[in-house]
C-alpha cells in the first residue's frame, strides 16, 4: 500500500471513530473527565510526599509534574489513537485477527485503530501540565521527546502483542508486563542505578517513557537526547518488523492449533 | 437455623476449592505486588540515605510496612462493590432469598475466603521479597498473631462499608465512581501508599477519625512496630467502626432488599 | 348429609391444596419517560409514575402432586407470578399461601420446603464435581448428615449419577449437567418445585432428560411442580393442567385436554404414489404446503371430517401414505391470547 493511500485510510478509520465519540459524547466527556480526576489524584499524593521530603535523590516535586506531562500525555496519545495498541493478544488469541487479515489493508494499522475515550483525558492532562512547567525556549524538545515516548509505549504494546504469535496463552502475561511497565515508568527515576536502570531502560523500556526525558529537559545532555529518540524509533521499528514476522508464522498455519 | 456458622464455612471452604483452578493468576497478582514493594525499596533507600529514623520507622520497618499495606489492600479486593451492585442488577440477590441463606452473611464468608485464598500466595510471596530486601524486623510470634487479627478486623470493616457501597452504587447507578472514590481514599486516607505518621499533623489529625485509618494503616503499624497499648485502643476503634457500619449495612440492606422485592429490581 | 360429609373427607384426605392464590394482584411502579430538556428536569426532582400492572386479581389452587404449566407470552405474568410464590417479590394485594405460609412474611421457614430452578441460572460449581455441591447444599438445608447419605444414595440411583459424581462439573455434557443441577435443587425433599423455563437453551437431549427426572420425581415423591415454559413440548409432555396467563389475567385454567377437545382444525398430511396433476378446490380446507408428490392440508373439522374429505377429492387417487395430526400447540393456544 502507497503512502497517500494508507494515509487516506487512515483518515477513514479516525472519521469513524470521531464520529462514534459524537454519538456517546456523554460517555466521551464523563470518561474523559474521569481520567483527568484519577490522574490529579497523584498529584496530591507527591505533594505530600515531596512537602515531607524535599527531593528523592535529586527529583523534586517539579520533576515528578514534568513526568506526569510526559508519561500521562504520551499514554494518553498512544490510547487515543491506538486503542488497541493492548489487545493485540486478545485478538490472536480469540481467532478475531483473521477478519484484519482478509482486507486488503495494512492488518496492523486497521488493527490498532481505535479510540478510547478515557485517553483524552490523560492527553490533557500531560499536555496542561506542560502547558504550566515546560519553559517555552524547551517546547520543542518536549515535543520530541513527547512523541518519542509515545513510539516506545506503542513499539511495547506491539511487540508484546505479537510474542502472542509464538508462547499460548500469553494474554496474561502482556496484560502484567504492561501493568508492570507502567507503573515503573510512574515513580521517580533517579531512584534507580545500575543494573535496575539499565534493565529498565533496554529491556522494559519504562525509562524512555518518561524518566530520561525528564533528566534531558532539566539538564539537557545531547547524549542522551539522542539516545532517547534513537531508542524509541528502533524499539517500533523492531516491533513493528517483529509483529509481521510473527504474522508470517501465523498464516503459515502453525499458529492455528491453539485457536482449536 | 438460617445463622447456623457451618453452611457459612462449607460454602467458603468450597468456593475456596474451586478458586484454585484459578492459581496461576494469583502468581501474576503476587509478581505485580512484588514490583511495587521493589520501587518503594528504591524509593525509601534514597530517603533513608539521609536519615536512620524517619517518624519513628526505620528504613526495614517501613519496607515492610509498604509490603503488609499493598498486601492488605490488595487481598480485600475493592471490586466487590461492583460485584454486589451486579447481584442486585441481575437478581441474583434475588435468588438466594430462595434458600435458608442470609445474601449477606453467605457473601461475608466468601469475602473472607477470598482474602485467605489470595493471601497465602500474595502474601507469602510480599514477606519473602521483604525479608530479601530488608531483612527481619523485631515482631514476635504473639504481637504477629494478635496484629494479624486486627487486619482480619480491618477486613471485615472494609467488607460491610463495601456491601453498603455496592447498594447505594445500585441506586445511584454509578459504580465506577463510587469505586474510584472509595479506592484512592483508602490509598491515601487508609495509608496504603504512606503511613499516616508521615502526613503534616493537622491532616493526620482529622485522617485517624475515620474508617480507612482502621481497614490498613493501623493493623499493618501494629504488625511492623507492637505496642499492647496501641493494640487495645486499636481493637477498640475497629470494634467501634464494625459496629457502626455494620448497624448501617443492616439499614441499607433490609431497605434495599424491600425495594428488591417490591420493584423486582 | 352423610354424602356430603364423605365427600369433604375424600376431599380433605386426597386433595390437599399446597398452593392457594386469591385475588392476587402486582402493579409496577414504572418512571414515566420524560420528554425534552425541561421534561428531563422536572423528571429529576419530581419523578412521574405510572402503574404497570404485571398480575391482576389472579386466583387459583394448586393440589399435591400436580404438574402445572403456566404458559403465556412474553411479560404476561407468569415469571412475577412465580416470584410472588416463591416470596421474592411482594405482591401489591391479595392473599397467597404455600404449604400454609405467608411467602413474603415466611420466607425462611418456606425456602426450607421448597426448591428453585430459575432458567439458566446455574448453582453448580464448575471446577469441582457434583458431589462438592450437593454437599454445600446440605449444609445451606440443614439437613442431618445420615439423611443426607441415605437421599443423595437414592437420588443417585435413580437418576444415575453414579458414573459421574466425582467428575468435575465442567467435563459434563449438558444433559449430564441438568441433571445434577436438578438433584441439588431436589437435596432437600422439597415438597413444591418451582421452575421457571427448566429447559431454556438446552438441546433435544438434554430437554428429554430435564423432562424425565420431572416426571419421575413426580411420580415417586409426589412433589408439586410448577413450572413456565415457552417450550410447549414440555408443557405437553409434562402438564396435566395448565394456567394460560395473558396481561396479568388468568385465560384459562384446565386440562390441556380439554384445549385440545376444542381444536377446530386437524392437519391432513397425504402421500401421493403419482404427482397431483390438478389440485382440485376445497372448502373449509387450506392448503399449507404443496409438493410434487405430497399436498399437506388444514381442515376445519367442524365443516368436515377428514374421512369425508379424503373420499370427496381424492378418492381416484392412488395414495401412499396419509398423517393425521393436531396443529402445533402454537397455533392452539394463539387462540386464547
Amino acid at each position: 500500500m502507497g503512502v497517500k493511500s494508507t494515509f487516506v485510510f487512515l483518515l477513514e478509520l479516525y472519521k469513524r471513530e470521531i464520529a462514534s465519540a459524537f454519538e456517546y459524547r456523554f460517555n466521551f466527556i464523563a470518561q474523559t473527565v474521569g481520567m483527568l480526576l484519577n490522574d490529579m489524584f497523584w498529584l496530591v499524593f507527591w505533594y505530600i510526599f515531596f512537602g515531607k521530603f524535599g527531593s528523592i535523590n535529586g527529583w523534586q516535586f517539579k520533576e515528578i509534574i514534568l513526568l506526569n506531562a510526559i508519561l500521562a500525555g504520551s499514554w494518553g496519545l498512544t490510547v487515543s489513537l491506538f486503542a488497541n495498541w493492548k489487545d493485540i493478544a486478545k485478538f490472536i488469541e480469540n481467532g478475531s485477527l483473521d477478519y484484519y487479515l482478509t482486507l486488503p489493508k495494512n492488518v496492523l494499522l486497521h488493527l490498532l485503530v481505535k479510540m478510547q475515550y478515557s485517553g483524552f483525558g490523560d492527553l490533557l492532562y500531560g499536555l496542561g501540565l506542560a502547558f504550566f512547567v515546560v519553559p517555552k525556549s524547551k517546547i520543542l524538545i518536549f515535543a520530541v521527546l513527547f512523541l518519542s515516548a509515545a513510539m516506545t509505549i506503542l513499539g511495547f504494546g506491539i511487540l508484546l502483542g505479537s510474542l502472542t504469535f509464538y508462547f499460548k496463552y500469553f494474554e496474561q502475561i502482556a496484560r502484567t508486563a504492561r501493568e508492570v511497565f507502567l507503573t515503573f515508568a510512574f515513580y521517580p527515576f533517579s531512584i534507580y542505578s545500575g543494573f535496575t536502570r539499565f534493565f529498565l531502560l533496554f529491556i522494559i523500556p519504562a525509562g524512555f517513557v518518561g524518566g530520561i526525558s525528564v533528566e534531558i529537559l532539566i539538564s539537557f545532555s545531547l547524549k542522551w537526547f539522542l539516545i532517547q529518540i534513537l531508542a524509541s524509533i528502533f524499539f517500533l521499528s523492531f516491533s513493528v518488523w517483529f509483529f509481521y514476522h510473527g504474522l508470517k508464522r501465523y498464516e503459515s498455519g502453525n499458529v492455528i492449533a491453539m485457536r482449536g | 437455623m438460617v445463622l447456623s456458622v457451618s453452611k457459612y464455612f462449607t460454602l467458603a471452604f468450597v468456593d475456596f476449592r474451586e478458586k484454585f483452578y484459578y492459581f496461576g493468576a494469583q502468581l501474576f497478582h503476587a509478581f505485580f505486588i512484588c514490583v511495587i514493594i521493589f520501587i518503594f525499596f528504591n524509593i525509601w533507600k534514597a530517603i533513608y540515605a539521609q536519615k536512620a529514623v524517619i517518624e519513628g520507622f526505620t528504613f526495614a520497618q517501613m519496607l515492610w510496612y509498604v509490603a503488609v499495606a499493598e498486601v492488605i489492600v490488595f487481598c480485600s479486593d475493592l471490586r466487590w462493590i461492583e460485584t454486589v451492585s451486579d447481584e442486585i442488577k441481575t437478581g441474583v440477590i434475588g435468588i438466594t432469598l430462595l434458600k435458608p441463606m442470609s445474601y449477606v452473611l453467605s457473601r461475608f464468608a466468601l469475602f473472607l475466603g477470598n482474602f485467605f485464598y489470595k493471601f497465602i500466595v500474595v502474601g507469602v510471596v510480599a514477606f519473602f521479597l521483604a525479608l530479601i530486601l530488608a531483612g527481619p524486623i523485631d515482631a514476635s510470634i504473639l504481637s504477629i498473631v494478635l496484629s494479624f487479627f486486627s487486619i482480619i478486623l480491618g477486613v471485615m470493616l472494609n467488607f460491610v462499608i463495601v456491601v453498603s457501597l455496592g447498594f447505594l452504587a445500585f441506586w445511584l447507578e454509578e459504580t465506577s465512581a463510587i469505586f474510584w472514590i472509595y479506592q484512592k481514599s483508602i490509598f491515601i486516607l487508609g495509608g496504603m501508599l504512606l503511613p499516616l505518621d508521615i502526613y503534616p499533623d493537622w491532616i493526620k489529625g482529622w485522617i485517624i477519625n475515620l474508617p480507612f485509618a482502621y481497614m490498613v494503616y493501623k493493623p499493618a503499624k501494629l504488625m511492623i512496630q507492637f505496642n499492647f497499648n496501641d493494640f487495645l485502643i486499636t481493637l477498640a476503634w475497629q470494634f467501634g467502626w464494625l459496629i457502626l457500619f455494620t448497624v448501617v449495612l443492616y439499614f441499607v440492606y433490609t431497605v434495599g432488599i424491600k425495594r428488591v422485592q417490591i420493584n423486582g429490581g | 348429609m352423610r354424602n356430603y360429609f364423605i365427600l369433604l373427607c375424600s376431599l380433605i384426605l386426597f386433595m390437599v391444596p399446597v398452593i392457594i392464590v386469591n385475588n392476587l394482584t402486582k402493579i409496577f411502579k414504572v418512571k414515566s419517560k420524560a420528554v425534552g430538556f425541561f421534561g428531563k428536569l422536572k423528571s429529576i426532582i419530581l419523578p412521574k409514575y405510572s402503574g404497570v400492572i404485571a398480575v391482576n386479581n389472579v386466583s387459583f389452587e394448586i393440589n399435591e402432586g400436580e404438574i402445572v404449566g403456566f404458559i403465556g407470552p412474553n411479560g404476561a405474568g407468569k415469571s412475577t407470578t412465580l416470584k410472588m410464590l416463591t416470596g421474592i417479590l411482594f405482591p401489591t394485594s391479595g392473599k397467597i399461601d404455600v404449604l400454609g405460609f405467608n411467602p413474603h412474611e415466611q420466607r425462611a421457614k418456606l425456602a426450607f420446603k421448597i426448591g428453585t430452578i430459575f432458567g439458566q441460572r446455574q448453582q453448580l460449581l464448575y471446577h469441582l464435581p457434583p458431589i462438592d455441591s450437593f454437599n454445600v447444599f446440605s449444609k445451606i438445608y440443614e439437613i442431618g448428615k445420615a439423611e443426607y447419605k441415605e437421599r443423595l444414595a437414592s437420588l443417585v440411583k435413580l437418576f444415575n449419577l453414579e458414573r459421574y459424581l466425582y467428575t468435575p462439573v465442567r467435563k459434563l455434557s449438558l444433559g449430564e449437567r441438568m441433571r445434577c443441577e436438578f438433584v441439588a435443587s431436589v437435596l432437600h425433599k422439597p415438597q413444591v418445585l418451582f421452575l421457571d423455563e427448566p429447559t431454556i437453551g438446552l438441546d433435544i437431549i438434554a430437554k428429554k432428560k430435564v423432562r424425565e427426572f420431572i416426571k419421575k420425581l413426580n411420580e415417586i415423591e409426589k412433589t408439586t411442580i410448577i413450572l413456565t415454559s415457552h417450550d410447549l413440548d414440555d408443557i405437553e409432555e409434562l402438564c396435566s393442567r395448565v394456567i394460560i396467563i395473558n396481561e396479568g389475567k388468568i385465560l384459562y385454567d384446565g386440562s390441556l385436554d380439554k384445549i385440545k377437545k376444542k381444536l377446530k382444525y386437524k392437519i391432513l398430511d397425504v402421500y401421493f404414489h403419482e404427482p397431483l396433476k390438478v389440485l382440485p378446490k376445497i372448502p373449509n380446507a387450506k392448503v399449507i404446503e404443496q409438493e410434487t408428490f405430497r399436498i399437506k392440508l388444514q381442515v376445519n373439522r367442524s365443516k368436515i371430517s377428514v374421512i369425508e374429505l379424503l373420499d370427496k377429492y381424492f378418492k381416484h387417487c392412488k395414495i401412499d401414505d396419509i398423517i393425521i395430526e393436531d396443529p402445533p400447540i402454537e397455533e392452539v393456544i394463539e387462540q386464547w391470547y
